[in-house]
Formats: structure tokens, C-alpha cells, sequence
């Protein structure tokens, strides 16, 4: 397999639009990287760059070593999976994974060698005879990774595959693709606008946002410490809550002023802050909705974090529940456990896990405590 | 050397093309070559006309007009009333045997699909629209997105493609195809950044494209007091191009830019000073977008 090198990588159209800026990441052979961000953040272009399917503006693209920015996309020796795969409507399985292999003018037991091996890797055998007709979504999409795989490339690049799959066909596929990763042992970059397909996929995931590269970083990392406001609010779902506060300093105590609440900041976030010359200016606070409690021992030993509200929704998801509530006329949102006795309009305490917080600079939006 | 049964085998062939009862009296060695020679010209001429890849090429670009497109169409079995959508594909490369199979399998032609070859760049797909008026831009769109997928995913080829309104019959190729070539042209010219480029959805590119070269010139002296900037500085374009993003709001600009609202109110004023546009005013951000649009447009048909 491969290793790919992107450095100061570019995209610039004809009309002036600049779709990607300044893009650095290094990917070791065998890794599992995610582009993940909003749509129009330029993941896919970046990804159709590394394809050699749009024109690199400026830096250097390598695969192992070899610089790849005049390369002809066949020559890049790469596969590719896209959302808006088709069909070769009246093949079978079997043809339609050989079909390029055979246009190719590659041998017949060659083709059929890599057939096998691929409906094997797939569990495609017994449908080598069907048509796409007769196969179900995730049948289709799973020949549509074979024509990829029969390919036997040093990278595979695949475009928001499970996009056009409904949620539960998507979870299985999320789950088959994993495991192909790790039977092909194969370098793979994949594109998704879904935070949760990122997590649960990704060996490092790459943020990216108007085609600038926010953080690279593992699942677990990028959860725990965003580098900026916009990743801590798109990874993580129910989003992060964040509240405008006051940082206020009374003797040793350095405090987060929100509205009527006075929150302690832990001892581990005040030096930054501190330091930072917060103290009088307002910051963005940041929690997740996992860190907001409701349990009455948790209230009893935070009294420096609590806060009270009213709640306006309360959502059953089964094992856990989301509510819902303002604070400060900010939406906020607690994640607690199904057993809660809160219901909607109800009044209710709940303290902030004052350790878990994340504090972000209004102007910058860059994180001051992590 | 041509032999009497070769000859006939041809003859045979002809007729059986043509409809035609053709006798052909051949007696000398010289006479059976010289028979054998023209009847092959003849059935190659004959199968060229009525080829569907050569009528359907002839009718887009004007070749075939009025009653004949009926009789042609007939002969070569093609439905003449039939509700279709003209797809033009573009590709970078030169357009290879591998991308044209591919097409070819992907839309069959049981399916009543046509693929034809324009040129060396250009891929005319026609192919039938039952759906629904309301859900025929989306069934195209989808169709779009499947081309340019399953050719670079298949071909490794680059591609972008332009669709049509829904044609009513054949005798609509025409000005369907002149629509899709326009919008390629709009669509490289504008919107670069796009791979699907529907005809109607050309936006403000379609209308500035119809703008004689002329008046494009008179309109950028205006906006620019005649000092024509080459081009903007890299910098301040990415700033005007994000305050219009952020509909002209300072502070969410100044936020997505990590740079000071100071900063910010300072090249929008540098602007000012350059063009006598305040972009914070929405009539000046509209005609200071709008000569973006038209320099760009210029550059690249100077180009």
C-alpha cells in the first residue's frame, strides 16, 4: 500500500473561486483518514486532487515519495467509491466488476481471479449472477466497492459512499467498511459530512471548513480537545452548548460570569486564562451536553456550577434523554440518564462538570484552555 | 483479385440495406472490379446516412431540418414523439473507445438511449424522461452526478455535464443541444467550480454571457473611473468574496476571517477608495460583484 504527502496543496478555479487553502497532511501506509466538514468546505476537491480529477493550483502532492501533480489519474494507481455509483444496468454482478478489467484487455483468469477474490472480501459470492435489479441498496453499493477493490490500488479514495443509503443501511455499511479496511489492510481517505461516520471510522480525522484545514487529529482527541470554536461545535452530537461569559478574578478564585451565574473555573483551566489577559473580557464557554448533570450527588458536591432553568423539551432516545433548556436566553442542552424524573415545564438544577469545559477567544474563536 | 461471387455477396448486401432492387452487370475481370469498387462506396455512403450516430450528430447540429427528421428517424426506428432529456458531457481528456463503452453500458440502448460521439471532447447522451414535470430537474441532476461519478471512478476521467429542458420530440435536439453547449460555456466562464451545469439554472452567468463584449467594457470603465485593475490583490478579493458571503456583516466576516473588525473596515474603505464603491452599501455590493463577474468573464475570453 501507500503513503501520500500533501503539502501546501491549493485549488483555485478559472473564476477565481479558491476551493482549498494551503492544505498540509502527511498520511502513513494503511491509515484510515476522514475529510469531514459542511458542505462546500472543499473536502471533496481535495480529495479529487489527490485523484489527479482537478488540477492542483499550487504545492506538492506525493505517493509515496513521487510527486504525483502531473500524474494522469490512471497512472496514480488509486481507486475510487463515489456517493452517486451506477449500475451497469443489464451485467451481472460478475460483469459488472470485471467490466473495467476487461475494457483494460487484462486477462480472462486474471479478471476472474479478482472477481472471486473481491466478492469473496465483500460476501458477493452467491450474487455473482444477479443483476443490480435484484440486489438491495447496500448489495449495490458493496459492488460498486468491488469494481473499486478489483483494482488492487495503492490508495482508495471514496466520496460520501453511504450518502445516498437510508440510516440504517448506513450504520451495516459503516461497519462492513471498517472491516474491509482492515482485511485489505489498505490506505484509504474518505470524505463524509457526517460527524458520526467520521468517528466511528477514521484513524485521524481532518476538520476542514471554507477550504481551510481547522485540525487533524484522532476521533478521541478532536472530541476531547477542539482547537477552535467551529470543531468543537460540529464534532459531537447533540452539539456542544456554548454560553458568552465574563471571566472575573476575586483573589486566588478566577470565575466565569454567566448572566446571573457565577461558575468556578477549576484550577486546571485558570492559569491559561490568566495568562492569557481573559480577565475582564468576555470568552466563549463551551460544554458538552454530557457534562451538564442532573443527578442530585453531582449537584450537592458542584454548588459553584449550578444553574437553574425550566425545561422546554424533553427527547427519549431510549437508554438516554436529551433536555432541553435556556440559560441566559442561550439554548442549552443536557444529555442524562433515561431515568430522570424531568419532564417539560418542569423546573430543574443541573451543575456543570466545571473540569470539562472548554473556553474559546470571541474574537479568534481559537481555544484558550486546551 | 475481385471474383463474380464477391460482387454478388455486395449486391446482395444492398439491397438487403437499401430496400432496393439494384442489378448490376458485370461481364470482364475490369468490369467486376470496377462494379465491386462502386457498390462498396455505395453501402458505405448509404449506412453513414442512415447511421444513428450520424443522424442523430447531423440533426443536433442542424444538418437534418423540418419533414426529413420524420423520415429519417422512421427509417432508422428511433420514436420521434418521446419525452427526452439531452445530456452533454465534456471531458478533459480526449474522449477514449473505454469512456464511450462505458457510457454505452451504463445507459444501454434497449433503453432507448443514445450515446453519440460530438468530437473529441464531447458526449451527447439522449435519454427518456417519464418522469413527472416537477421531478424532471432532479431525475436529471441525478442522472448528472451518476455520469461524472461512474466516469471517474470507471475511466479515471475528468468530465463535467450540461443538461436541457425536456424535449417534446426529436425536432427539439437542435435547440436543446445549442442550450447545453451555451450553458458549458457559462458554466466554465462563472461557475468553474461546478461539475453539473443544468441550462436553467445559469443564474446571473446567463444573463451577464448574453452581455456584448462592448458594453462589458463600457460598464468595468464606469465601475473602475477607467483605471482597470488587472486584477484584485489576492487578499482583498478573499475578503470581499467573504463579506458577500456573510451578507455583508462585518462582524461575522471579521469572525470567519480571524482578522479584526478594524482590519476588515479598513480594505473595504481601501476598496472605496479604489472603485468609489462602499460594498457595505448593498447597490454598490451588487454592481461590485457584478464587475467582478464581467472581469473574470473578459479574462477568460481573452484567454
Amino acid at each position: 500500500m501507500a503513503s501520500l504527502s500533501l503539502k501546501g496543496i491549493q485549488k483555485v478555479y478559472p473564476n477565481g473561486f479558491e476551493a482549498v487553502k494551503d492544505f498540509d497532511l502527511e498520511v502513513a501506509d494503511k491509515e484510515f483518514i476522514i475529510f469531514v466538514g459542511p458542505s462546500g468546505c472543499g473536502k471533496s476537491t481535495t480529495l479529487r486532487m489527490i485523484a489527479g480529477l482537478e488540477d492542483i493550483s499550487g504545492g506538492t502532492f506525493e505517493i509515496d515519495g513521487k510527486v504525483m501533480n502531473n500524474v494522469e489519474p490512471k497512472d496514480r494507481d488509486i481507486a475510487m467509491v463515489f456517493q452517486n455509483y451506477a449500475l451497469y444496468p443489464h451485467m451481472t454482478v460478475y460483469d459488472n466488476m470485471a467490466f473495467g478489467l476487461k475494457l483494460r484487455k487484462e486477462p480472462k483468469a486474471e479478471i476472474d481471479k479478482k472477481v472471486r477474490e473481491a466478492a469473496e472480501i465483500l460476501d458477493l459470492t452467491k450474487l455473482l449472477d444477479r443483476k443490480p435489479k435484484a440486489l438491495s441498496g447496500g448489495q449495490r453499493q458493496r459492488v460498486a466497492m468491488g469494481r473499486a477493490i478489483v483494482r488492487d490500488p495503492k490508495v482508495f479514495l471514496m466520496d460520501e459512499p453511504l450518502s445516498n443509503l437510508d440510516a440504517k443501511l448506513r450504520v451495516q455499511m459503516r461497519i462492513e467498511i471498517s472491516k474491509l479496511h482492515e482485511r485489505l489492510g489498505a490506505t484509504i481517505i474518505y470524505v463524509t459530512h457526517d460527524q458520526t461516520e467520521a468517528m466511528t471510522l477514521g484513524t485521524r480525522i481532518v476538520v476542514m471548513k471554507d477550504g481551510v484545514c481547522q485540525q487533524i487529529d484522532s476521533p478521541q482527541s478532536l472530541y476531547n480537545n477542539p482547537c477552535n470554536l467551529f470543531v468543537a461545535g460540529f464534532i459531537g452530537s447533540p452539539q456542544m452548548n456554548f454560553q458568552d461569559v465574563v471571566i472575573t478574578k476575586e483573589g486566588d478564585d478566577v470565575f466565569a460570569q454567566m448572566g446571573q451565574y457565577k461558575l468556578k473555573v477549576p484550577a486546571s483551566k485558570k492559569k491559561a486564562l490568566v495568562e492569557g489577559g481573559y480577565v475582564g473580557k468576555t470568552v466563549v464557554l463551551g460544554i458538552r451536553p454530557e457534562h451538564v448533570h442532573d443527578e442530585e450527588t453531582f449537584i450537592a458536591q458542584s454548588p459553584d456550577s449550578v444553574i437553574e432553568t425550566t425545561i422546554k423539551v424533553y427527547e427519549l432516545l431510549g437508554a438516554e434523554v436529551y433536555l432541553y433548556f435556556d440559560v441566559e436566553g442561550t439554548q442549552m442542552t443536557a444529555r442524562v440518564n433515561s431515568r430522570t424524573p424531568l419532564r417539560n415545564g418542569d423546573h430543574a438544577k443541573f451543575a456543570i462538570d466545571m473540569e470539562k469545559t472548554h473556553f474559546f477567544d470571541k474574537e479568534t474563536e481559537l481555544t484558550i484552555t486546551d | 483479385m475481385a471474383s463474380r461471387a464477391e460482387l454478388e455477396k455486395q449486391v446482395r448486401e444492398l439491397n438487403k440495406t437499401t430496400g432496393l432492387q439494384i442489378e448490376v452487370t458485370a461481364e470482364s475481370q475490369e468490369e467486376i472490379t470496377f462494379a465491386l469498387q462502386q457498390t462498396r462506396q455505395l453501402l458505405g455512403a448509404y449506412k453513414e446516412k442512415y447511421d444513428k450516430n450520424y443522424f442523430l450528430r447531423s440533426l443536433m447540429t442542424g444538418k437534418i431540418q423540418g419533414a426529413e427528421i420524420d423520415a429519417y428517424a422512421k427509417k432508422l426506428h428511433i420514436p420521434y414523439e418521446e419525452k427526452r432529456v439531452l445530456f452533454l458531457i465534456e471531458t478533459k481528456s480526449t474522449v477514449d473507445d473505454f469512456m464511450l463503452e462505458l457510457l454505452k453500458n451504463l445507459f444501454p440502448a434497449q433503453g432507448k438511449n443514445y450515446i453519440v460521439k460530438m468530437d473529441y471532447h464531447q458526449i451527447v447522451l439522449l435519454r427518456p424522461s417519464e418522469e413527472p414535470k416537477e421531478h424532471v430537474y432532479e431525475e436529471s441532476m441525478s442522472i448528472a452526478h451518476a455520469i461524472i461519478d461512474t466516469v471517474n471512478a470507471e475511466a479515471m476521467s475528468s468530465v463535467r455535464v450540461s443538461f436541457g429542458r425536456r424535449m417534446n420530440e426529436l425536432s427539439d435536439a437542435l435547440e436543446s443541444f445549442t442550450d447545453v453547449q451555451m450553458a458549458m460555456r457559462i458554466g466554465n466562464i462563472f461557475y468553474s467550480e461546478q461539475l453539473v451545469i443544468p441550462y436553467n439554472r445559469l443564474g446571473t452567468g446567463g444573463l451577464l454571457y448574453q452581455v456584448p463584449r462592448n458594453h462589458c467594457e463600457a460598464f468595468l470603465r464606469e465601475v473602475f473611473c477607467d483605471e482597470l485593475p488587472a486584477e484584485l490583490d489576492e487578499e482583498l478579493q478573499m475578503t470581499v468574496k467573504k463579506f458577500f458571503q456573510y451578507n455583508l456583516n462585518i462582524a461575522e466576516t471579521s469572525r470567519q476571517l480571524h482578522m479584526h473588525r478594524n482590519t476588515l473596515i479598513y480594505r473595504i474603505e481601501q476598496l472605496q477608495k479604489r472603485t468609489g464603491l462602499d460594498i457595505r452599501i448593498f447597490e454598490d455590493a451588487c454592481v461590485f460583484r457584478i464587475a467582478m463577474m464581467v472581469m473574470n468573464d473578459l479574462k477568460i475570453q481573452d484567454k
